[in-house]
């Protein structure tokens, strides 16, 4: 039974001085949570900057009414929007919001244009205070936004 | 000469490992959450007042909504005082020609949550939206 008494002891006293140990993991996970949440707060505000950025697009972009269709096929019949129109305005409101210059990197990543609606897809590059951190050090935020033509 | 042991130690310095690291950290989480909440709350009032400036009838009427929107959008997020600015500025003259851009910047002070020696510091949040005036509508 000594033997077990010795075990016991030992490793007790092999515990001595841990606790440095334990703070610097401490330290060093706090700090992980710390820049972590950092970069997933300024990836959300850029997406929500961007989604009022492509809302407003797509809003802008639901006014580029085809008049050609009106006079081909008269006013009886259900408007549609212009495709080539509709980014012309798409652009516009881009360049008018300033988006350019509020995120790094912005793009217009697509204007789809059927019948009525447009869907506007916009990305840019979010400002990571501690993107070296991350696998991607680039990473890119999309968003996206329908709208649709209802005047009669 | 005695040398003394470390034993004992373990709680005092694991509470004051404890007090250097959680309190820094707890300090920035809550001004981090004020600002993030803040940046939210500006970002819907100006998003919410520059659509409901686009879509009123008449400009006295827009701006009117366009503040009245602000407001309450931002006391939802439980902003009460007067430190929050609505200002509205237009592509063109009048506010609400067809196709003109309204641009609605809603902004405001806000507190940090700080320990008393580092005194009061306020930080600007500033958020602004812009609508199209409908040709249509």
């Amino acid at each position: 039974m000594n033997w077990v008494k010795g075990l016991k002891l030992k490793s007790l006293r092999a515990e001595d001085g841990t606790i440095l140990l334990f703070g610097i993991g401490l330290a060093v996970a706090g700090l992980m949570v710390l820049t972590a949440s950092v970069n997933v707060a300024a990836m959300w505000s850029t997406r929500n900057y961007l989604d009022g950025i492509a809302d407003g697009a797509a809003l802008a972009g639901a006014q580029a009414v085809d008049a050609n269709s009106i006079y081909v096929n008269g006013l009886e019949s259900t408007l549609v929007l212009s495709d080539p129109l509709a980014r012309i305005r798409v652009e516009q409101y881009v360049i008018e919001s300033g988006a350019r210059k509020q995120v790094s990197n912005f793009k217009v990543k697509s204007v789809r244009v059927t019948g009525r609606s447009i869907i506007v897809t916009v990305q840019a590059q979010p400002k990571l205070p501690f993107g070296y951190l991350l696998p991607e050090s680039h990473p890119l935020v999309v968003s996206a936004a329908k709208a649709i033509n209802k005047v009669q | 000469m005695k040398i003394s042991t470390d034993e004992g130690n373990v709680i005092v310095e694991f509470i004051g490992v404890l007090v250097a690291l959680v309190v820094p950290i707890t300090i920035i989480a809550s001004a981090s959450v004020s600002i993030s909440q803040a940046y939210l709350a500006t970002e819907v009032a100006s998003r919410a007042a520059s659509r409901a400036f686009v879509i009123s009838n008449t400009e006295i009427n827009a701006r009117k909504h366009a503040y009245a929107v602000s407001k309450v959008a931002m006391q939802d997020h439980g902003a009460f005082d007067n430190s929050v600015v609505t200002k509205i500025s237009c592509s063109n003259s009048p506010c609400l020609s067809p196709s003109g851009y309204v641009t609605v910047t809603v902004q405001r002070q806000v507190s940090l949550a700080l320990p008393a020696p580092f005194g009061s510091r306020k930080i600007l949040v500033k958020a602004s939206s812009t609508s199209v005036v409908d040709e249509l509508g």
